[in-house]
């Protein structure tokens, strides 16, 4: 538990927006939950005053002992509410890259370390929808919270809140957090563009794996779009897998995607384009590399190799 | 959870069916019948619709019914305040928005509701049974709040219940807190509605043929009574109340003797030994604090009377207890002009046979005493029967009785002796009050009942001041002795007393009875009759002599608070272990590596922590490989558990260094 200050204590920040950004496990303790009554909670409250002044009215013993057993009751629901959140301990899961122009999920993981179920945890960052949760007694759980991602970069989910009504809805007992969860946000992949050739692209062995169309290359299993006349279909009739003649020149390329090839456009979008240039490589399996000022990635291919080009066009500078 | 605009499950909706059912079960009989019909209509439908369809009523229609209800109830009670036609309107309120029940918001509505038609069934009967099914009710209720705050599949209907009654346990010690130490206000804050005490039964202020007997058949309890000392014999235990001076010849009240005082006139001497005790009353809605004749002090502020009877500043609505002194034997002084004419006031016409009876006994004596005498000889001799349903009088009650029925009860007795009094001469009056008492020796206590109304005479004789002269019993002396016995009038025939039974299974059924009423006695003297009044003898006696009302606060909150902090600390320390041993075991030396700097990360198993664990304390490798393949073995092994390998992973977990060096 991070000690306070008295003054640290009674700051109204710590009441709208918590105690800001802060690494690794939060486990949530007093100084850092908060309760206020709900409407309904104040509802309830005018109605016991109305019980309290019939009761004085009418004299009515029966009437005041009862006002006092509800009254005392919702006193201690602020003792459930607050045990709801209580102990809760909160890290940062999975936060998958997105492209820019999508929303961005941040994994939060929700453990309960006590015996005792936790019902109706709400989670929910700015305006966006609340995740609602139950947590069993000694488990894990998850929630993902969302962020529009409209600009490449690293994009902070910034604050959440957690919140919960538990058990009887009169009181609200809060807590913010900032777990300085992140998310690469990849510039948004721009419209269809011939890779530029000019760059060098020399002759390979292993020539450019299926893209032209003159020597017998090897098989490969089909993909939606490819010709039927190319499908093995000997192989099919035997029930495996359907697969496809590879016909390949060789010509391989191996392309250099370069900042210096798009003059004249401004930065992002030049970087979207490279985003789209990267994506397409990818998906016609050729092998490049990435030139941008200052940075370059040498000529590969792949998954990681993607997103490693990908995450040094969100995070150019 | 659902907010606001969320519909509502079946199982919500079921339980809200319920717990309404519940609280509105107990104002059935006491509503109009349309209102009944209206009520059990509803709920009926309502449950066809959960069985059936999620369709509900249109809005508007329900609207139209709500006004219809409202205006049907302000016209057949002329208002739509007042208990009766309160409570009426919330029920039709209550069964119409069960049909209303789309959102949380409506749901929540019903439940408040809910609470407030518990509330308003105490206004009808405080008894203990009522109290015990209401605190069920309510659990009911905040298990309908819990469902409509969180319900999901997986949680079962015992756990609301649980939940619920675990909260209302916990709030009992803050409840009872705030019963004995909240400020009591007497009430009423502002004017009642005009039922607001119907029912209430006591001595009116005036008195007509019939008054009291009507009275005495009813066996509500008018007061208790606990005795600081031996009780007085029965021919003593008179229980004065309102003393009546003026007669227009059929009905009697007390005439303009408004004459007050704070303590009783010094004229007045006491001859014997004064008795102390204490009165629960129950409320009767007039002022009367009725006492053992003849009251001495009392421990409210009250007004002494020139007759002797202490009133009470406002009408006694609510159950009372006050503490007094009684002298049974004694003597008033001299007789005041004025009240000696009031006390001689005869009706416009007194019958020549009347008139003719007192003059012939003047005429044989020459006493005031001997008077007396020969009235109650009269009475005594002639046959006059003593009953509770006697024969309508006519035109001229006295003289129709004492010359015709001759059938009479108490106060045809008081009235026509009084009469004749005056008519030779000698000051009388009235006095209406209570007789007898049952002693409960379970609670040591006497209990006085309606049923013991009484009335009788005072005559004021000069060496003897204003003396007691009861008629009655020189027509049935059994009546001073014994109560009447409720069960056992027969219309127009001779009152049956209530005597010594012997039957095993009378007494067996009297001595639960006795065990019934003491229970109800503590009840409404420690419960229900706790108010301003008890509130500042208990702080007294606590060590508050002058509470003022900060210092309440201040105790009020400090102990809330202590109670509050109990609670809190109970559900907060208590944590409780997981019951397998293993995984205790397991999260102790977690507890223990993370003091070591390795902390186990929430989603990490077993064996990714083993290897950090090495990595980081190499000398600890042995160790840590023990204990992670026990625990994997007894965790996820198939075979079942060995105790002596529990044993064994617990020893080895105690032998884990607890810090690092």
């Amino acid at each position: 538990m991070q000690t306070l200050t008295l003054r640290d204590r009674f700051r109204l920040q710590r009441f709208t927006r918590g105690l800001g950004p802060e690494a690794g496990p939060v486990r949530l303790d007093r100084s850092r939950v908060f309760i206020l009554p709900t409407a309904s909670g104040l509802l309830f409250a005018g109605m016991l005053l109305v019980m309290l002044f019939g009761a004085i009215n009418y004299n009515n013993s029966m009437a005041h002992l009862f006002t006092f057993l509800v009254g005392s009751m919702a006193m201690v629901s602020i003792l459930h509410t607050y045990r709801n959140l209580a102990q809760l301990s909160f890290s940062v899961g999975k936060t998958p890259p997105v492209f820019a122009g999508n929303r961005a999920g941040f994994e939060i993981l929700v453990s309960n370390p006590g015996v005792s179920p936790r019902y109706g945890l709400r989670l929910h960052s700015r305006r966006q929808p609340a995740v609602t949760l139950d947590l069993r007694g000694q488990h894990t759980g998850t929630a993902t919270l969302y962020r529009e991602a409209r600009q490449r970069g690293v994009l902070p989910l910034g604050r959440w809140t957690v919140s919960t009504r538990y058990p009887l809805g009169l009181f609200r007992a809060w807590a913010h957090l900032d777990l300085q969860a992140q998310c690469l946000v990849y510039p948004q992949p721009a419209k269809e563009r011939p890779v530029p050739q000019n760059p060098a692209y020399r002759p390979h062995q292993s020539g450019d794996r299926g893209r032209g169309v003159d020597d017998f290359a090897g098989f490969r299993p089909y993909r939606p779009g490819d010709s039927p006349r190319h499908v093995l279909w000997k192989a099919a009739a035997r029930e495996q897998a359907l697969l496809v003649k590879q016909f390949g020149g060789d010509r391989a390329d191996e392309v250099w995607l370069d900042w210096e090839s798009l003059p004249g456009m401004d930065t992002e979008a030049r970087l979207s384009q490279l985003c789209r240039w990267v994506l397409d490589a990818h998906r016609n399996q050729q092998a490049w590399g990435l030139r941008l000022p200052g940075h370059e990635i040498a000529i590969a291919s792949g998954t990681r190799h993607k997103h490693r080009c990908l995450e040094a066009l969100a995070r150019f500078a | 959870m659902p907010g606001s605009g969320t519909l509502l499950s079946a199982r919500t909706q079921g339980w809200l069916l319920a717990a309404v059912t519940l609280v509105v079960l107990p104002h059935l009989p006491r509503l109009p019948w349309w209102i009944t019909l209206l009520a059990v209509g509803v709920g009926l439908f309502k449950l066809l619709l959960l069985r059936r369809s999620r369709r509900q009523p249109p809005r508007l229609l329900l609207a139209l019914l709500t006004l219809a209800a409202a205006a049907v109830v302000f016209f057949s009670f002329g208002t739509l305040l007042g208990k009766q036609a309160g409570v009426a309107l919330l029920i039709v309120m209550l069964a119409l928005k069960l049909l209303e029940l789309h959102t949380a918001r409506d749901a929540r509505l019903l439940v408040y509701l809910g609470y407030f038609v518990v509330i308003t069934n105490f206004l009808f009967t405080q008894t203990i049974p009522i109290a015990l099914y209401m605190f069920v009710a309510t659990v009911i209720i905040t298990a309908a709040l819990s469902t409509i705050t969180h319900s999901s599949e997986e949680r079962p209907v015992g756990n609301h219940l649980r939940l619920a009654a675990v909260l209302l346990a916990q709030a009992l010690p803050i409840m009872l807190v705030l019963f004995v130490f909240f400020p009591r206000v007497a009430g009423p804050l502002w004017g009642l509605p005009k039922d607001a005490y119907a029912g209430m039964t006591g001595l009116g202020d005036s008195m007509t043929p019939g008054a009291i007997s009507s009275l005495a058949q009813s066996g509500a309890t008018a007061f208790r009574v606990e005795f600081f000392g031996p009780a007085p014999e029965p021919a003593l235990r008179y229980w004065r109340g309102p003393v009546l001076w003026h007669t227009d010849g059929r009905t009697w009240s007390p005439g303009r003797i408004a004459s007050y005082s704070r303590k009783l006139p010094e004229t007045v001497q006491n001859r014997g030994e004064a008795v102390r005790y204490a009165v629960t009353l129950e409320g009767h809605d007039k002022p009367w604090l009725l006492a053992l004749d003849l009251p001495a002090q009392i421990s409210r502020r009250a007004l002494y009377t020139v007759d002797f009877q202490w009133l009470s500043y406002r009408p006694v609505r609510e159950r009372i207890r006050y503490e007094a002194t009684s002298w049974p034997r004694y003597h008033t002084g001299p007789l005041d002009p004025q009240l000696r004419k009031a006390a001689l006031q005869l009706p416009q016409q007194v019958s020549p046979r009347v008139q003719a009876l007192a003059r012939d006994w003047r005429a044989r004596t020459d006493s005031d005493r001997g008077v007396v005498q020969q009235a109650l000889d009269h009475f005594h001799t002639q046959p006059f029967v003593y009953t509770l349903q006697p024969p309508l009088l006519g035109e001229d009650p006295v003289d129709d009785f004492l010359f015709g029925t001759r059938r009479g009860f108490c106060e045809h007795y008081a009235a026509a002796f009084v009469v004749l009094m005056r008519s030779a001469g000698i000051p009388a009056r009235v006095v209406t009050g209570y007789q007898g008492g049952e002693y409960n020796p379970v609670g040591d206590y006497w209990l006085v009942r309606q049923a013991d109304a009484h009335a009788w005479a005072e005559v004021w004789l000069p060496d003897d001041g204003w003396l007691r002269v009861d008629p009655t019993a020189a027509v049935a002396p059994e009546r001073i002795e014994h109560a009447l016995d409720l069960d056992l009038q027969a219309a127009g025939a001779p009152a049956r007393f209530r005597l010594a039974e012997s039957g095993l299974l009378v007494r067996g059924w009297r001595r639960l009875q006795f065990a019934a009423d003491a229970v109800n006695n503590h009840w409404n003297q420690w419960v229900l009759a706790y108010g301003p009044q008890r509130q500042l003898e208990l702080l007294a006696a606590l060590g508050f002599k002058q509470p003022s009302w900060r210092e309440m606060a201040l105790t009020l909150l400090l102990l809330t608070g202590t109670c509050l902090l109990g609670i809190a600390l109970w559900m907060l320390l208590r944590i409780p272990r997981p019951s397998d041993p293993v995984v205790q075991a397991w999260q102790r030396f977690c507890q223990r590596l993370e003091r070591l700097g390795v902390r186990r990360a929430p989603s990490e198993g077993p064996l990714d922590l083993a290897m950090r664990a090495t990595a980081a304390h190499p000398e600890l490798a042995p160790q840590v490989r023990t204990i992670t393949d026990l625990y994997i073995r007894l965790r996820y092994g198939r075979s079942l558990q060995d105790s002596r390998e529990v044993q064994q992973l617990q020893q080895r977990v105690r032998h884990f260094p607890q810090r690092a060096g």
